[in-house]
């Protein structure tokens, strides 16, 4: 069995000097499905890797159920896998598939809340507040409870609190769904920014629509990653 | 029958029985109400002045496991598919086949509840008038079915309204006439009042030409009538909107919107310091301190801003200690105290021992409940917290906070309205030792929150909550406390709300160290399960 490896949030602080990067190798992991007597032990990673480059746009696409969230929640630490090995350099921000918030909090708090996450003093947590209400378009809603929020409006504030530290490596699980064309749009522009920064970025998606806007797709398949 | 009826009736159905607790719940609530409490509500039946005749109460125990299972059946139906059934019934153009079917299934489910409470019933003592036991529980289970779908078309927070259909049983149950309800006329408007009569074949006398039976009718009708109707308001599709734009052959059309906003041009993304080279992240962290600060105040804003809650946990107390006093009978009952080392028996009145008991048992009740939906209520986002860089205690400590200020509320409310009744011979022990209890048992729904859910947290708190507190320390009953009751986690610290409430001197110091144990214990599970949930797979 492989050795699993993966970085403590001030571990990635600290490395963070050192260069963004993201190696993920031999990654399996497998469900348990259903009760005894009729447990089943259902594979979903078969032994994945990724490697993702200081720089790079990478795309995570594969069919429903293929196991690309799997692996997103693995590289952030979400779920252990059951072997294999990530090894992080860098700080991560995590946009989650469904935007996960709590209901009775404004954008502000939730912002605020996660900048005091991250490490950011009151100062670095405003100006990148600010900076993120203007390039995703939601600055009207700030003092407006999740509940109050629509579904694009959530998927923002989903987005947002993923960037709002400026990690280095950015693993975004369908982040665009519920976004108009504007913010579409916006969210690439600010992607090929991160790129030009040398900050990472990978996408996953069960289709690419936008080949040209990666540096690299990666297809998930039969649990393993294929290029 | 429709297609689509029989579809969502079927489909909702096997959704209920795909969930393992729903079933096991099936056949725990009628075990433990008929089995369990059964028994301990005969005795009590004798000091609220009802009849105690053994037969009488067991019979309603059967058809309280039923209202039980009925009402949460019912809420959970219509709040777990409000959307989906609206999005069914916007799809055929029609919302009546979805809400009859929705109905329907939840109808065979309220049978499937009375069934269940009928079979512990034949078990345990048999059923002398099956007529009338069966047509009373089918009752006392429409009944609860309805005021569950009516809470769900009006509550949009699951917590609330749960809370709700749990707290109306309660009052049903402990304030109805199978327990006494003395003279009060209060609590001949409650669901059950005098259905309950006609499971346990007792005359009211007040029932007027309609009867008890026709009572009984009135409120299934009633209240099934404005279920179906809510249920269908809120499953109907929006009417599409009128627009305002120009008319063709005599349909409207609206005014085409362009398909991108020319108010707000492009910004280059390059310019903005979220993006670019620019870093924005302090170096130096945040200290703990001031991480557990942020964590708590979040806490508190979130939770804040549940109005309805915090009515709850004010008004429920209130309410229901206030009227367990008004149907007690003020009768002189047998009390075993010790003070200043002395232990003596008392002969008190039991509306004045009562009104001691019933803190607890309130306070307990509405802090498990607190800590049950506060911990389910926020898992997703604790999660995100922590890979975010909190520490799993941290965000513990937080919802410690939440949960912590709701159960002090509530037990304050409780001592307040008990102690205005009949004052407590020591304020401090009195209101310490409640607190004690109520705060274990917070602990106890932080803990089961995350291995059971809602639902079955909601269900176990009920019963833990009643069993221990209720029943298994409750000095009321003719024998003692029972012996089982001391290994259950209310027992220390009710001793010592004994002592503050009707002695001079604190004389329980190992009861109390007993109390304290027992929270701690609770409250390291608490952690360890919280920890367990929300850490990162590095963590």
């Amino acid at each position: 069995m492989t050795k699993l490896t993966t970085l403590a949030p001030n571990d990635r602080l600290a490395s963070a000097a050192v260069g963004a990067g993201l190696t993920a190798t031999g990654i399996t992991k497998s469900y348990r499905r259903g009760m005894w007597p009729r447990r089943q032990e259902v594979p979903v990673l078969r032994g994945a890797d990724l490697i993702v480059g200081a720089g790079e746009v990478v795309g995570l696409v594969g069919e429903n159920g293929s196991g690309k969230s799997t692996l997103m929640k693995i590289l952030v630490g979400a779920l252990a896998a059951d072997a294999g090995a990530v090894e992080v350099s860098g700080r991560v921000g995590y946009c989650p598939q469904e935007p996960v918030l709590y209901e009775r909090l404004t954008c502000d708090e939730h912002l605020e809340l996660f900048g005091v996450a991250y490490g950011m003093d009151e100062q670095a947590v405003s100006s990148a507040a600010a900076a993120l209400y203007d390039t995703l378009g939601f600055d009207r809603w700030r003092a407006s409870q999740v509940a109050e929020l629509s579904g694009g409006t959530r998927a923002k504030l989903n987005l947002a609190i993923a960037l709002l530290a400026d990690p280095e490596i950015l693993l975004l699980d369908e982040p665009y769904a519920g976004f108009d064309w504007d913010t579409y749009l916006r969210f690439w522009e600010l992607t090929a920014a991160r790129r030009a920064s040398g900050r990472s970025v990978v996408v996953i998606s069960h289709f690419v629509a936008d080949q040209e806007r990666f540096d690299r797709i990666v297809q998930l398949r039969d649990g393993r990653t294929v290029q | 029958m429709n297609g689509m009826t029989l579809l969502v009736g079927k489909r909702a159905v096997a959704d209920y029985c795909r969930r393992p607790l729903n079933l096991v719940l099936l056949v725990v609530v009628p075990v433990v109400l008929v089995f369990v409490w059964g028994p301990s509500l005969v005795d009590f039946s004798k000091l609220f002045g009802g009849s105690g005749d053994r037969a009488e109460i067991e019979a309603a125990t059967a058809g309280w496991a039923a209202a039980a299972l009925a009402g949460l059946a019912g809420f959970f139906q219509v709040t777990g598919s409000r959307a989906t059934d609206r999005r069914l019934a916007a799809a055929g153009g029609r919302s009546g086949p979805v809400v009859a079917g929705r109905l329907g299934a939840s109808f065979g489910l309220a049978m499937l509840a009375a069934a269940g409470g009928l079979v512990a019933l034949a078990v345990r003592t048999g059923i002398t008038d099956p007529f009338r036991a069966v047509a009373a529980t089918a009752l006392i289970a429409i009944i609860y079915l309805a005021l569950g779908v009516l809470v769900g078309t009006v509550v949009t927070t699951e917590m609330n309204g749960a809370l709700l259909v749990t707290l109306a049983w309660v009052f049903d149950v402990f304030l109805g006439p199978a327990m006494g309800s003395g003279p009060s006329l209060v609590t001949r408007v409650f669901p059950l009042h005098f259905p309950t009569l006609v499971l346990t074949g007792q005359v009211t006398g007040h029932a007027g030409p309609l009867g008890d039976v026709g009572w009984s009718l009135l409120w299934a009708a009633g209240l099934s009538t404005l279920a179906v109707f809510r249920l269908a308001v809120t499953t109907r599709p929006a009417p599409p909107p009128r627009a305002s734009g120009k008319s063709i052959g005599g349909s409207v059309l609206a005014t085409a919107l362009p398909t991108s906003s020319p108010v707000r041009p492009l910004v280059p993304v390059a310019a903005q310091p979220v993006a670019t080279t620019q870093r924005n992240v302090a170096t130096r962290g945040v200290p703990g301190r001031a991480r557990l600060i942020a964590m708590l105040h979040a806490g508190m804003r979130e939770h804040r801003r549940n109005r309805v809650l915090w009515a709850l946990l004010v008004v429920v107390p209130a309410v229901f200690i206030g009227m367990a006093i008004m149907v007690t009978l003020d009768m002189p009952g047998p009390i075993t105290l010790v003070d200043n080392g002395r232990r003596f028996t008392a002969l008190l009145s039991e509306r004045r021992i009562h009104a001691a008991t019933m803190v607890p048992v309130t306070s307990a009740f509405l802090a498990g409940l607190t800590g049950l939906f506060v911990v389910t209520g926020s898992a997703g986002g604790d999660r995100r917290l922590v890979l975010a860089g909190f520490r799993p205690g941290e965000v513990f400590a937080g919802r410690l906070g939440v949960v912590a200020a709701a159960t002090v509320l509530t037990t304050s409310v409780a001592v307040a309205v008990s102690g205005a009744w009949y004052p407590p011979r020591q304020w401090l022990v009195f209101g310490a030792a409640n607190l004690l209890i109520a705060l274990s048992y917070a602990m106890l729904g932080v803990l089961i929150g995350p291995l059971t859910g809602r639902i079955g947290g909601l269900y176990l708190m009920l019963l833990l909550a009643f069993i221990d507190v209720g029943f298994g320390q409750n000095v009321m009953l003719p024998s003692g406390p029972p012996a089982w009751g001391a290994y259950l986690p209310a027992r220390g610290a009710s001793r010592v709300m004994l002592d503050g409430a009707f002695t001079d001197h604190f004389d329980q110091l190992w009861y109390l160290l007993l109390g304290v144990a027992w929270l701690l214990v609770l409250t390291i599970a608490a952690a360890y399960v919280f920890r367990r949930r929300t850490a990162t797979a590095s963590t």
